[in-house]
């Protein structure tokens, strides 16, 4: 392994540290395990990429901006190949964040309708293309709220607001790979799912990301991206920031 | 002796039989069948909202049969939530049933992988078998029966159903199989089991909880403070040891050993619903034919309970009461007993024959109705179609289905708000059930009463209910500060055919129930009546109420009694409104004055006590204090209004 793609992974490892409320030096240390190379750690210093002192170690602001855009490449592939090929997904993806350009992430990012989670269940971090719901590139996941009433999609992924809200999706057999038909939009949105008919509102039907179906997506002419759709879905992000 | 003593004791061991699953699965049904009691049954979720048992003996065993609410999975996310959960760990039972719903199998499958962890002697009961054709959906009993290594038994509605399920009662085992969840979350498990203090019960599916992210488990098993820091410690190594999200990875094990469970029993595809039942639901909540559809059925109730048990009425009055009363006048020459048994407060007139003459044949009328939206499973549609209105006055999650069930009863429904998590939800949730909603033996009364002055005074009454709701609603949206709202997830039950048999049944229940509670109250209400009218307390009382009575509310001093009995029990104070309604005390101002007052006035008592249980004794008396004076107020003010139009 060569000493860029060295330094980066120690980046990611301080990535997740943080991710996982963590900045001692010897944990990171145990996670480097013998191939901890000093050097390295000290020329990242020099860049000013990570902050050390006597037990401490973590990532600068200038460092975080960078890793980001590592575990953004990285947490993409996994969906990539986890969604798509249907693979296990670690393998590949290890080597894939060292590669590939921004401009290619962010297609596959907007394929994949802005995935927000891993396969694992970890934060994708948000690129350019997310907050500018870029869809340029026809998008294969869709907001189960721009499906048309009879249609029948499988899931993609679901998100939620919090735990107990995805708890209840799960129970309700909302989950990603089941099947869902849309009934009706209005007043309320109703799904058929596993035999069961579910009542959701707007807010709860936007965080259901479907797959478009092959034909639809040869045929498909892509939805004006309206106004009142990019207002609900900024302000729900702006919920769910202050929410959590 | 010391012999037979003990062979006494051996035979009146008990064993205690839980039934759990999901909502609307069908568990009061199976604990009807089991014990012969009665509780109600419905077509759809909150049904049974509290803990019921009953000790019977089949095959000369002893056994508690335990009815429970219903429960999605063993992982709680709120205090709320943790009542059943603990109700199985702490209480332990010998056994449960748990009760699926044969359309919906799957569904109900984390529910049994949560049980078979839980390691107690476990059964599975096929509900609803009935409608569904096993072979369709090639799903085996017996395969599933045999991959679990449990009893499963198909419960059909006949007697046999319960026999059969009798039948496997005694030879209950826990399930044999073991639960993998792939090799990071057993590791998981495993360390975290070891790390637990070894008189902990039920140490695995705390394991689990734990790495779902539960935090009541630890004080559930009641590790104390010192045990419960060192699990919580070693936990949060092992979770952060994992580069994964566990919660997430355990969701998706679970998904793959539900399927491995479906392939085992054979399943391979899934029934539709009938045609007509599925057209009927999708018209019921579309928002062009829902609401002729809702328009339909408020028309054909006020019929029933207006024409219907009106003729009804007029029939016995002709044939009993009439003849009873005029008997009695010329056989009793003391005035006082005459006036005792049937003067204007006679324990006869005002007390029994208003209660079985006018109020049973309306009641029966309603329950009816009633039973018929409530085995069809319509009533949830009406949330779909309800839902934004309700919105804009706060209401967004589960409250809107709470608000739905307090036209049944509003005690029960105040009892639902419980799992409402939002706190501004959940109080405007509960005062609205207790203001201008009426229960259903109101309801079926008031309907009664106005029906006797004509059409359009129904319509008032139902737009000013209406009116008083929203404006409260919204107000309280606006006075009471935000927190984070829920969202609206309702799951809607599937529309069946009413079977003939269950609703006269149901009926019967409650009007049993309601000659139990309430025909008592009538009695009473008209002995304390007769008395304080005797003594001279009744007027007092009229004096110094009769500025706000007839001054700003415009009626009769008399209807000072009606509200005094709103106090017990609101049928009994509408049943003697309509007794005053029929002997024309009231002009039809009046009378629509005081049928929305007694509406809104005073929640009856058992309402009350359900409101301090839920958000506290000095909420639940404030909310109380302000709808009666808000009830005065309002009243008022539509008695003006009235008067205003030329009515």
């Amino acid at each position: 392994m060569n000493e860029k793609r060295m330094k980066e992974e120690y980046l990611e490892t301080l990535w997740y540290m943080d991710e996982s409320k963590e900045n001692s030096l010897e944990y990171f240390n145990r996670e480097a395990g013998e191939e901890l190379q000093p050097k390295l750690l000290d020329q990242l210093k020099e860049d000013e990429m990570i902050s050390v002192d006597a037990d401490t170690i973590s990532l600068t602001e200038k460092g975080r901006d960078f890793t980001r855009r590592l575990i953004r490449s990285h947490r993409l592939a996994e969906r990539l190949v986890h969604d798509v090929l249907g693979a296990e997904f670690e393998a590949g993806a290890c080597e894939f964040e060292h590669i590939v350009n921004p401009d290619l992430v962010d297609s596959i990012c907007t394929l994949l309708g802005h995935p927000r989670e891993c396969p694992h269940g970890m934060p994708i971090p948000r690129g350019k293309c997310c907050i500018e719901h870029a869809q340029i590139v026809e998008s294969s996941v869709i907001p189960l709220d721009q499906l048309e009433v009879g249609e029948t999609a499988r899931i993609a992924y679901v998100y939620a607001p919090n735990d107990q809200q995805l708890h209840r999706l799960e129970n309700l057999l909302v989950r990603p790979g089941m099947t869902v038909k849309l009934h009706q939009r209005y007043p309320s949105f109703v799904i058929e799912c596993e035999n069961s008919h579910i009542a959701l509102d707007e807010r709860v039907a936007a965080d259901i990301h479907v797959w478009v179906s092959a034909e639809r997506h040869q045929a498909a002419v892509p939805r004006p991206y309206g106004r009142r759709r990019r207002r609900h879905e900024l302000r729900h992000n702006l919920r769910r920031r202050q929410g959590g | 002796m010391v012999i037979l003593l003990n062979t006494c004791y051996i035979r009146d061991v008990m064993r205690r039989i839980a039934i759990v699953g999901l909502p609307n699965t069908g568990k009061s049904e199976v604990y009807n069948h089991l014990t012969g009691d009665y509780n109600i049954v419905a077509n759809y979720p909150l049904t049974t909202i509290e803990v019921k048992q009953k000790t019977v003996k089949i095959h000369g065993e002893k056994y508690e049969i335990i009815d429970t609410p219903g429960l999605h999975d063993l992982f709680v996310h709120s205090e709320e939530e943790l009542f059943m959960r603990n109700f199985l760990l702490e209480e332990r039972p010998d056994g449960i049933i748990q009760c699926i719903d044969s359309n919906r199998i799957r569904l109900s499958l984390r529910l049994t992988l949560d049980l078979i962890e839980l390691g107690i002697p476990l059964a599975i009961c096929l509900n609803s078998i009935d409608d569904t054709d096993l072979d369709d959906i090639g799903f085996d009993p017996n395969k599933l029966s045999g991959f679990l290594g449990i009893p499963v038994v198909d419960f059909t509605n006949d007697g046999a159903g319960a026999e059969r399920l009798k039948n496997v009662l005694n030879n209950l085992t826990p399930s044999s199989l073991e639960l993998s969840y792939g090799e990071e979350i057993d590791s998981i498990v495993n360390e975290l089991e070891a790390a637990f203090p070894s008189n902990v019960p039920f140490r695995r599916l705390a394991a689990l909880l734990l790495i779902e992210g539960d935090h009541f488990i630890l004080e559930g098993l009641g590790l104390d403070g010192r045990d419960a820091v060192l699990a919580e410690e070693r936990f949060q190594s092992l979770y952060r040891r994992t580069r994964s999200n566990p919660v997430r990875l355990l969701a998706k094990r679970r998904a793959l050993l539900e399927e491995v469970i479906l392939n085992g029993a054979g399943m391979i595809s899934r029934t539709p619903a009938g045609k007509t039942a599925r057209l009927f639901a999708e018209a019921a909540r579309h928002p062009v034919f829902g609401f002729p559809i809702l328009g339909a059925i408020i028309v054909v109730t006020y019929l029933l309970v207006v024409e219907g048990a009106g003729a009804v009425e007029g029939v016995l009055s002709g044939f009993i009461v009439d003849p009873v009363v005029e008997r009695i006048s010329s056989a009793v020459s003391s005035e006082f007993f005459r006036d005792f048994l049937v003067g204007p407060y006679g324990i006869l007139t005002l007390g029994l024959f208003n209660a079985i003459v006018t109020v049973l044949p309306v009641l029966t009328a309603f329950f009816i109705m009633l039973g018929l939206l409530e085995d069809t499973g319509y009533l949830p549609n009406l949330s779909v179609l309800t839902r934004r209105v309700l919105g804009r006055i706060g209401l967004t999650g589960k409250s809107i289905m709470s608000l739905v069930l307090g036209f049944g009863c509003k005690t029960m429904a105040t009892m639902t708000t419980r799992n409402i998590r939002s706190r501004k939800e959940k109080l405007i949730a509960i005062y609205l059930i207790a203001f201008a909603i009426p229960c259903s033996a109101q309801l079926a009364i008031d309907i009664a009463i106005l029906g006797r002055i004509g059409v359009r005074a129904f319509l008032i009454y139902l737009f000013t209910l209406a009116l008083v709701e929203i404006a409260a609603g919204f107000i309280l949206n606006k006075i009471l500060p935000d927190d984070e709202g829920e969202d609206f997830i309702q799951e809607l039950p599937p529309i069946r055919a009413p079977k003939v048999g269950a609703i006269a049944k149901k009926t019967g229940y409650r009007l049993l129930w309601f000659l139990k509670e309430a025909v008592p109250v009538f009695v009473i209400a008209s002995i304390v009546l007769f008395a304080a009218e005797r003594t001279g307390i009744l007027n007092a009382t009229k004096r110094f109420l009769s500025p706000v009575v007839t001054g700003w509310l415009g009626l009769p001093l008399d209807i000072v009694e009606v509200l005094i009995l709103s106090l017990a029990r609101h049928e009994a104070a509408a049943g003697l409104l309509l007794n005053m309604v029929d002997g024309g005390a009231l002009s039809y101002v009046q009378s629509l004055v005081a049928v929305v007052i007694t509406t809104m006035f005073v929640p009856c008592f058992a309402n009350i006590v359900a409101m301090c249980r839920q958000i506290g004794v000095v909420r639940g008396l404030a909310i109380t204090l302000i709808i009666n004076v808000s009830s005065f107020v309002l009243a008022g003010i539509l008695n003006w209004i009235l008067i205003a139009a030329g009515l």
